[in-house]
């Protein structure tokens, strides 16, 4: 009898001993963020591109239903998020809306690149930031691309891939001024997470970020508050149950 | 009686090998074990029948499936696997033949069982989103999934425990394999990917533990579920965790395909030892390309898999004397 019971007994000891050590050694937790309040002062809008995608699992998945540029203004009282313009919005004119290049130009509005049938060639739209309405058809949207890693003050941000370990699970954000490397955040994180779309505040003191989860994280440069995660009280887009919304990139933070 | 053996039965008489007792015996005992020509008609009736019933539901479910509602689409999944467990167990009764693709008639009440156990994955799955949907349950879906697969674990061990059979077995495995993994992600959401792998070797273990002990049959192919499920987790444990280091990470790879062959001839189980061998002619040319100079390593690693592959027959051989001895 009991010979008979030991590989199960083996089995249940296998198991114990795996979910033992994976319990231990193998569960980084998320960095712990706070949330922003009003506490906080901060000014200037967020401007991100979201994808709203089917959760359909049959190939080729997911189809994306819909493609937005959406803000927040981060000085009004509550964080709500605000649609600027939708690929759907724009199917008059194009299906081929590249929101993927979208930038913000130097009159701090939205230039989207799309292709125009009737043209046979590459056209951009000046979009307005607020009200985003189309301002301007121009031709060949042939702009440099912003670099937006430098602050008023000349200082850079580093690109996180650059200086997070991801095989020790440790993230960070960091940032150049003229002689030395400045830590901003640094804690450990689980392998696959990560920030991108780092951006400086128009007054160079704060700097947001998109991470892996699609959340919108805001530093401190000068530590004067824990990073925080904006929690939106309003979501702008409203989407199907079998229908997902992915923050897909932030395009800046402007004044 | 089959006109191939009447013949040779007239042949052995005439040659003397059997008397004519002997040969009535065998003749009396063929006509009546054999089934009566009415029985081979309405079973040859209902087997096609069936499969024109079943490959007519197959046909007609994609055409309606969206304009059915919730609780018809849940009807028509139940009855479904009703009907495929009744067509499994109904053909479990056939005498033993060549039937369709399937080499016997085990086999396809093997694989009805299966498409069975998917069709109950499915009638769960929709059960529980109807309860979703009508809000008389509220889980999430990380929950929903412990659910799902708690379930159709329970009826593949049911029909595991019923058949023995290969196809059984094989779905026993993975969806042990989906029940871990939906338990794992609840209780460990954030795991690190050489944690998962952990997981897949423990899982892999526990399987070659319990076919080493009889408890699961075939053996060759809980031998084979076990080493490959032990040969991924290895491979992902290895490369998150020494992703930099190549040549230890090839170098763990031959150990463990050298304790694979090393098992093979201890257990002489032949699938092991492909698994060894194949692990050895991947992973040895790959060390030779991280240690040796671009212009040596083409003629060394066609000897080295040579050499590899001679190995792997002379050992197949060495198997196959052993078995032969041990019958």
């Amino acid at each position: 009898m009991k010979k008979q019971n030991f590989p199960l007994f083996l089995s249940l000891a296998i198991f114990l001993v795996t979910t033992i050590i994976v319990a231990v050694f193998g569960v980084v937790p998320f960095p712990d963020y706070g949330i922003l309040t009003k506490d906080i002062p901060l000014k200037g809008k967020l401007i991100y591109h979201v994808e709203i995608q089917s959760e359909n699992l049959i190939p080729p998945a997911p189809d994306i239903m819909d493609e937005c540029i959406l803000s927040i203004d981060l000085s009004s009282n509550e964080f709500s998020e605000e649609k600027v313009i939708c690929g759907s919005d724009l199917y008059d004119l194009s299906y081929d809306i590249y929101f993927y290049d979208a930038q913000i130009n130097e009159d701090k509005n939205i230039l989207l690149r799309y292709w125009d049938e009737s043209t046979g060639d590459e056209m951009g739209l000046i979009v307005d930031r607020d009200s985003g309405r189309v301002l301007d058809k121009i031709n060949q949207p042939n702009y440099p691309r912003q670099q937006n890693n430098m602050n008023v003050y000349g200082e850079k941000l580093i690109d996180p891939w650059e200086t997070s370990d991801y095989n020790s699970r440790v993230i960070g954000v960091y940032y150049v001024n003229r002689t030395e490397t400045i830590e901003v955040f640094n804690s450990r994180a689980p392998a696959r997470y990560y920030f991108e779309s780092l951006h400086w505040s128009p007054d160079g003191n704060h700097i947001v970020g998109l991470d892996s989860e699609n959340n919108l994280i805001i530093f401190s440069k000068n530590k004067k508050f824990s990073p925080v995660e904006i929690k939106f009280s309003k979501l702008n887009l409203e989407i199907f149950d079998d229908e997902e919304r992915i923050v897909v990139r932030l395009l800046g933070w402007t004044d | 009686m089959e006109k191939k053996v009447a013949e040779l039965l007239t042949k052995w008489l005439d040659s003397g090998v059997i008397n004519k007792e002997t040969y009535q015996e065998i003749v009396k005992f063929e006509e009546n074990s054999e089934p009566n020509q009415k029985s081979k008609v309405a079973r040859a009736i209902t087997l096609i029948g069936g499969l024109f019933l079943l490959s007519g539901l197959l046909g007609t479910i994609p055409l309606l499936w969206m304009n059915l509602a919730y609780w018809a689409q849940l009807a028509l999944l139940v009855a479904t696997t009703y009907f495929l467990f009744y067509a499994a167990s109904y053909s479990e009764k056939f005498e033993d033949g060549k039937f369709f693709i399937f080499k016997s008639t085990e086999r396809v009440s093997s694989f009805l069982f299966l498409v069975s156990n998917i069709s109950f994955g499915a009638s769960v799955t929709f059960t529980l989103n109807i309860l979703q949907e009508t809000r008389i349950i509220d889980i999430s879906e990380d929950v929903s999934y412990v659910f799902v697969s708690l379930f159709v674990l329970l009826y593949a061990a049911y029909l595991f425990q019923r058949t023995k059979l290969i196809f059984q077995h094989a779905a026993l495995f993975y969806c042990l394999c989906f029940f871990l993994g939906a338990v794992g992600n609840l209780i460990f959401p954030n795991i690190e990917p050489w944690a998962g792998g952990l997981f897949l070797i423990a899982t892999g273990s526990v399987w070659g533990v319990n076919t080493y002990s009889t408890l699961l049959k075939p053996s060759w192919l809980g031998y084979f579920l076990s080493t490959t499920t032990i040969s991924i987790g290895t491979i992902i444990l290895i490369e998150d965790l020494l992703g930099n280091d190549e040549i230890i990470s090839i170098l763990i790879l031959i150990i463990g395909s050298v304790v694979y062959v090393w098992a093979s001839i201890q257990l002489s189980e032949q699938v092991i030892f492909f698994i060894g061998g194949l692990g050895l002619v991947i992973n040895l040319p790959r060390l030779i390309t991280e240690i040796l100079p671009d212009n040596v390593w083409p003629p060394l690693i066609l000897f080295l898999v040579g050499g590899v592959l001679v190995v792997v027959g002379l050992y197949l051989n060495s198997i196959r004397e052993n078995l032969k001895a041990n019958k």
